[in-house]
């Protein structure tokens, strides 16, 4: 399982990167982690003329802390943000979700960009992404563009990201509210494995304990990762009881459109949806109270 | 506290050392003078007509030696041995004329590296004509579709045991229990895949052979398949082995490599790739169908069991063990069916 | 198709390394087939195993899923590289002998650097660290166990 031969170039800057998209076009792919991209290219799935090898640039690995955001570079390692106790607090989202993302090695060398860009249905940082309403900077040889993360994901393993652009950042919202909880959950095969299916939830609340904020999703039950913003805006005003609770879960297991395959039945995974939802709901509401 | 000296002790292991330190030596560690690497071409269809195999553009490709395929190969090799009787059943590394089963090997590439093998073995040219296929046990046993028509049917082994009185047990039954039990194919993958490396001296006329291997009647078998005396195929069993399991058979990668080691008078790597040990067809275990039906009276519950087992072992057979348990009757059948594994993507 | 060469600079288990590698060559084919370090190992050249495992600026990496090219400038340890300076066994090296943590070895190389690695960042791991740690890499021989209480062992020797 040998890849088939490339050229490769190891740019040094976003600009040098960005005008090798533009000159070769989808003959090139960039290389960051490599971790979904090397399997498909020593099984041949994938035989890109250029490689670009975006590793090296430095301005591309950082954790930038703003007043409502954390700017994260596309190829800061899952493992940095992962070890990152500032980020961790701020956006506590990002480090629940990657203790379910893949292995040490994986993560070391893997980048948040990267996991991103390659789009995978059932992967755990574009659900995040989705249901904290990032936003996506996206850098070309013609300028740059900034997407939301509902724009960002079209399809399964799919963006809108154009042939001749790279991935620069991703601002991660952080909720300036006191008391918010955040929780992510998945059933997976194995430990590690893509989900099965995933949820997350981040909800605030007031001192009453009343809900003033609320945001969930979930992963592995449609082309993209789903979030509900409508059914979270119904949580608001609440005070976040189990049948509430259990309600909106139920609805986005309603509205969503799983599919079967070897692991589960489309009808398990809506199952798994309205208990796995309710769930990180919960917990996020148990973390908000007791923050 | 143990009166022995060795048993009940805490003892480390003698090998454990060198495993720890990264001085293993496995089939892969082995690098030989002048050693060229194979790659296969496999078929993604479960069972077809070969019609043609062009083989230039392979051969045109950089750093290729030679490509093989059955028609030169099935000539001057003899069959692997079936373990059955079943003369009229016939194997080899390389497909002749038609594929039996998705992943049965119809041409290998010999070039300077892995990787330009695996380039040249994706400009090979296979014609396929599919033909019917038949993977199901039950559905192999109607002999509607024969695997190997000179054969005459699927029924390659066919063997009666019978312990006490079973008929007279049945007969005798005020109740009769009988469930069906079916299990599919198996594989144990091994963290160390299959690897051979081959080496003919012309001047001795000795074949050297360093494997990952664990089962009897391995030089043998080798030996014959390419016609040579038995003390003419020399295995190195100090090489490391990184698990097997079960499934590590290898004479077909071993008969294919030695073969062309003489052929080209250069030593030959294969190694298996993980894509090559899932998809490898006939180094699986068997697909199983088993009934069981068992009489009971009132008194006596289990008075007696026909246990029929009728198991595929794929395209062509390596001797199976029908084993069952209880004083029963069971009867147990080999049918020979092709293999299908999901076909391949390259 | 590309018959470029890349040269290429790496610290391999303390000595600098140079090579000139086609951009293709995987870092796992060029440490055994160029370097000869045939300790660490092939198991699946599609990142889920682990056998590849080695140490790029002292970080658990998979080797197979990254390119010799990329090593350019960096550190790079193999299991050869945990020895003592002396070439004497390490302390977590001991250990697996001591709990039998191995039978075949293949899996072998691949779990010491995922442990070492765990061990050089947190010598005082819990049971759940020492798994996640070792998460990455597959054994069909032993279930583990072994495994963990080498990792275990290593870690309560070391003050």
């Amino acid at each position: 399982m040998k890849s088939a031969a490339f050229e490769y170039t190891r740019a040094a800057s976003i600009g040098e990167a960005c005008e090798l998209l533009a000159r070769h076009g989808d003959g090139a792919k960039l290389l960051a982690g490599g971790q979904s991209l090397v399997p498909m290219m020593a099984m041949r799935l994938l035989r890109p003329a250029w490689l670009i090898d975006i590793n090296e640039i430095a301005a591309l690995k950082f954790v930038a802390a703003e007043s409502d955001a954390v700017r994260v570079g596309a190829c800061t390692r899952q493992a940095v943000v992962e070890r990152d106790s500032a980020l961790a607090e701020r956006v506590p989202l990002l480090r629940q979700a990657l203790a379910w993302v893949g292995h040490a090695q994986t993560r070391n060398r893997g980048t948040i960009g990267g996991s991103l860009a390659h789009a995978d249905p059932s992967a755990e940082l574009p659900l995040v992404a989705q249901v904290l309403g990032a936003r996506l900077l996206l850098r070309s040889s013609k300028g740059k563009r900034t997407l939301d993360a509902a724009s960002f994901f079209t399809g399964a393993m799919s963006t809108a990201i154009r042939v001749d652009e790279c991935l620069e950042e991703i601002e991660w919202p952080v909720w300036r509210e006191s008391r918010t909880g955040s929780a992510f959950t998945e059933l997976c095969i194995r430990h590690g494995d893509f989900a099965v299916v995933a949820a997350a939830a981040q909800v605030a609340l007031d001192d009453a304990g009343r809900c003033v904020r609320a945001a969930f999703g979930l992963a592995a039950v449609g082309q993209t990762p789903l979030a509900f913003p409508k059914l979270a805006a119904g949580l608001v005003g609440s005070f976040l009881t189990e049948d509430l609770m259990r309600a909106a879960a139920n609805d986005a297991a309603d509205a969503c459109e799983p599919g079967g395959d070897l692991h589960a039945s489309a009808e398990y995974r809506r199952h798994l949806a309205g208990v796995l939802a309710a769930r990180a709901l919960r917990e996020a509401h148990e973390k908000a109270k007791a923050a | 506290m143990s009166a022995y000296r060795y048993i009940g002790k805490g003892r480390r292991a003698k090998e454990h050392p060198r495993f720890v330190t990264g001085r293993g030596r496995y089939v892969a560690d082995i690098s030989l003078l002048g050693m060229k690497h194979i790659a296969l071409v496999a078929s993604p269809h479960a069972s077809a007509r070969i019609a043609a195999i062009r083989v230039d553009a392979a051969l045109a490709a950089p750093g290729v030696h030679h490509v093989l395929t059955g028609e030169e190969f099935c000539a001057h090799t003899d069959s692997l041995q079936i373990g059955v009787d079943a003369p009229k059943v016939t194997r080899w590394a390389l497909a002749r004329g038609v594929v039996r089963y998705a992943g049965e090997w119809v041409a290998a590439v010999v070039a300077d590296s892995r990787a330009l093998a695996e380039d040249a073995a994706e400009l090979v040219e296979v014609d396929y004509q599919p033909l019917p296929q038949v993977v199901d046990p039950e559905e192999a046993l109607e002999g509607r579709i024969l695997v190997h028509p000179e054969h005459g049917s699927n029924i390659l082994y066919r063997r009666k045991f019978v312990w006490g009185p079973v008929e007279e047990a049945f007969a005798g039954a005020d109740h009769r229990l009988s469930f069906r039990a079916s299990w599919g194919r198996s594989a144990t993958v091994p963290i160390e895949t299959f690897g051979v490396v081959a080496s003919w001296d012309a001047g001795t006329q000795i074949l050297d052979i360093w494997a990952s291997i664990q089962m009897p009647k391995y030089p043998d078998q080798t030996a014959r398949a390419l016609r040579l005396p038995g003390n003419a195929v020399r295995v190195h069993y100090d090489v490391d082995v990184g698990g097997s399991y079960g499934v590590k058979r290898g004479i077909k990668h071993t008969v294919l490599a030695a073969y062309l080691a003489r052929r080209l008078g250069a030593p030959m790597r294969l190694i298996e790739d993980r894509l090559e040990n899932m998809r490898g067809g006939d180094m699986q275990g068997r697909t199983a169908c088993s009934t069981c039906r068992r009489p009971s009276t009132a008194t006596e519950r289990f008075a007696a069991c026909a246990f029929a087992p009728s198991t595929t072992s794929g395209p062509t057979p390596v001797a199976r063990r029908c084993s069952s348990a209880s004083r029963s009757a069971p009867s147990a059948a080999l049918t020979a069916s092709p293999r299908s594994s999901t076909s391949r993507s390259r | 198709m590309s018959a470029t060469l890349h040269p290429i600079e790496v610290e391999v288990n303390g000595k600098k390394r140079s090579s000139q590698v086609p951009a293709r060559l995987s870092l796992v084919d060029w440490l055994r087939d160029e370097l000869r370090l045939t300790g660490t190992h092939v198991g699946c050249e599609h990142g889920v195993c682990g056998a590849c495992s080695v140490m790029l600026d002292g970080e658990a990496v998979r080797a197979c899923l990254m390119y010799a090219v990329q090593a350019h400038g960096h550190r790079v340890t193999t299991v050869e590289g945990l020895t003592k300076p002396d070439g004497g066994m390490s302390p977590l090296q001991d250990a697996f002998c001591e709990t039998h943590g191995l039978q075949c070895g293949y899996c072998t190389p691949g779990m010491l650097i995922a442990a070492q690695a765990l061990l050089d960042a947190n010598p005082r791991p819990t049971e759940n660290e020492i798994r996640e740690a070792i998460g990455g890499n597959l054994c069909r021989c032993t279930g583990y166990q072994q495994i963990v209480d080498a990792v275990r062992l290593a870690a309560s020797l070391v003050k």
